[in-house]
């Protein structure tokens, strides 16, 4: 899974979320360093949703403006919370190596 | 779009969206395109004007993606489109698209041409002999773009017996057919025969090369030379019009006979023009005079243009007297009048013409597809 797609999911873990908030939640949860375009955000979307990921939760109109919501499915929700025990182990091996390497300043 | 202005997005913003979004399939934007619009919309802050190349970038990037994607896999995709085998239905929305685009005709020729003519080709080393037929599946693609189309759509987007029924499948539904007015399309056609004849009149009167006709031992000899004697082609053209009006009476009495007993036609459309004007005469008129500008120039023998100006002689007078006879009869079609004059009999009732139509509202679960070439035996009974 790609960081982008990770993020994502990941915004979609808490609530449902249309195309514009995805896209602000996943700048906060990347600390302002991941600033999704349309064409990318709908391309993870699309691929996402064939797998079983996210699914289509609906369209609402706000102020004139379309608004399609996206939500987690139940493997979508298996799919993250896997990808974030890969990642927790990856960082605590990575603590362990640095933990070896006390010149590089670990902790 | 009202819709844009009404939300209060500069309308130049709109239109850069809209245009950078054409990167997307139509079926994906028929889904999608709104909502993507509002998010490029939005993530183009206020008072931006056009989408920024980076983010214009991003949706040709994603759109070619998601046609690429969704495009059926090589060995389908060929067996489509040069064999015409039915596509599996995971493809029938990108089929739709295929079917729909503008270029639909040029696909559908450059199929039939990797069909008959590369292996044709290939195994003779010359494939000259197939631009005839090429030729006319080139015409009939590029002129009844609409038949292929229906046909297509009904073969390979329309659900098949036994499929479940969802909302906008698309169904055979009888629709009328439409038939050119007889009255507009005579007067047309008094036009574009007309002109023929002052050219041909022309040419035999100014035109310097003739025809020498001699008898040879092997039989005779046809040759071309300067002209000495012009009476003949006058000859040829009068000649021409008066069986021209001779079946015009013929015409004036079969019309008469047969007008007040032709039949209701409920499955019929007539149309005062056709469908791409009346170029298509035009056009035939301004080529039917190019033997006549031959022949005046003295490139080619006088001959062809009287040809052409017999046909067309032959035919006015019997043109004149249908569009007299149905000037004030609004519903008789071209193709009636031709019926009653060529074989003399009522015109026969217009069949209805299979047509594609969405199916509207939801269906309610479970319907599927009827087969209705096995009608259930209550129906028969």
């Amino acid at each position: 899974m790609t960081e982008q797609a990770y993020l994502v999911l990941l915004s979609l873990a808490d609530e449902r979320r249309h195309g514009y908030g995805i896209v602000g939640a996943v700048l906060e949860l990347s600390d302002g360093t991941m600033r999704l375009g349309a064409g990318t955000l709908y391309g993870l979307l699309d691929r996402m949703q064939h797998a079983g990921l996210v699914r289509d939760d609906g369209t609402e109109v706000v102020d004139g403006r379309l608004r399609r919501y996206y939500c987690l499915t139940e493997p979508g929700a298996a799919a993250i919370a896997a990808e974030t025990d890969r990642l927790k182990a990856l960082a605590r091996r990575a603590q362990q190596v640095l933990r070896h390497r006390p010149a590089l300043g670990g902790a | 779009m009202a819709a844009d202005a009404a939300s209060g997005v500069d309308p130049r913003l709109a239109r850069s969206v809209r245009r950078w979004l054409r990167a997307y399939p139509p079926r994906w934007r028929m889904v999608h395109g709104e909502e993507v619009f509002w998010l490029v919309v939005e993530l183009a802050g206020p008072q931006a004007q056009r989408v920024g190349a980076r983010a214009a970038f991003d949706l040709v990037r994603g759109g070619w993606a998601t046609r690429w994607r969704t495009h059926p896999p090589l060995v389908t995709w060929l067996l489509y489109r040069v064999l015409d085998r039915r596509i599996p239905i995971g493809y029938r929305a990108w089929a739709q698209d295929d079917i729909d685009g503008v270029l639909h005709p040029v696909r559908l020729m450059i199929g039939t041409m990797a069909l008959v003519v590369l292996p044709f080709a290939v195994l003779t080393r010359d494939a000259g002999v197939l631009w005839a037929p090429i030729g006319v599946v080139a015409v009939s693609v590029v002129f009844w773009p609409a038949v292929h189309r229906n046909r297509d759509l009904l073969k390979h987007v329309a659900p098949q017996p036994g499929e479940p029924l969802r909302e906008g499948d698309l169904l055979t539904v009888e629709a009328p057919r439409d038939r050119l007015a007889a009255a507009p399309t005579a007067t047309v056609l008094i036009g574009a025969l007309g002109v023929l004849v002052p050219g041909a009149i022309l040419a035999a009167a100014l035109g310097r090369v003739g025809t020498s006709f001699r008898w040879i031992p092997a039989g005779f000899e046809v040759d071309s030379a300067p002209v000495v004697d012009r009476a003949p082609a006058f000859v040829v053209l009068v000649v021409a019009l008066l069986i021209g009006l001779w079946w015009a009476r013929r015409a004036e009495r079969r019309l008469a006979l047969l007008l007040p007993a032709r039949l209701p036609q409920p499955h019929r459309r007539l149309r005062r023009r056709p469908t791409l004007g009346w170029t298509g005469p035009v056009v035939g008129a301004a080529l039917g005079l190019v033997p006549a500008g031959a022949e005046l120039l003295g490139a080619v023998a006088i001959g062809p243009s009287v040809v052409l100006a017999v046909a067309a002689l032959l035919m006015i007078p019997s043109a004149v007297v249908a569009r007299q006879r149905v000037r004030d009869v609004p519903d008789v079609a071209a193709t009636d009048v031709w019926a009653m004059l060529l074989r003399s009999e009522v015109p026969p009732v217009d069949s209805p013409l299979p047509a594609l139509r969405p199916v509207e509202g939801p269906v309610p679960e479970g319907l599927v597809m009827p087969d209705w070439s096995h009608p259930p035996q209550a129906a028969l009974g």
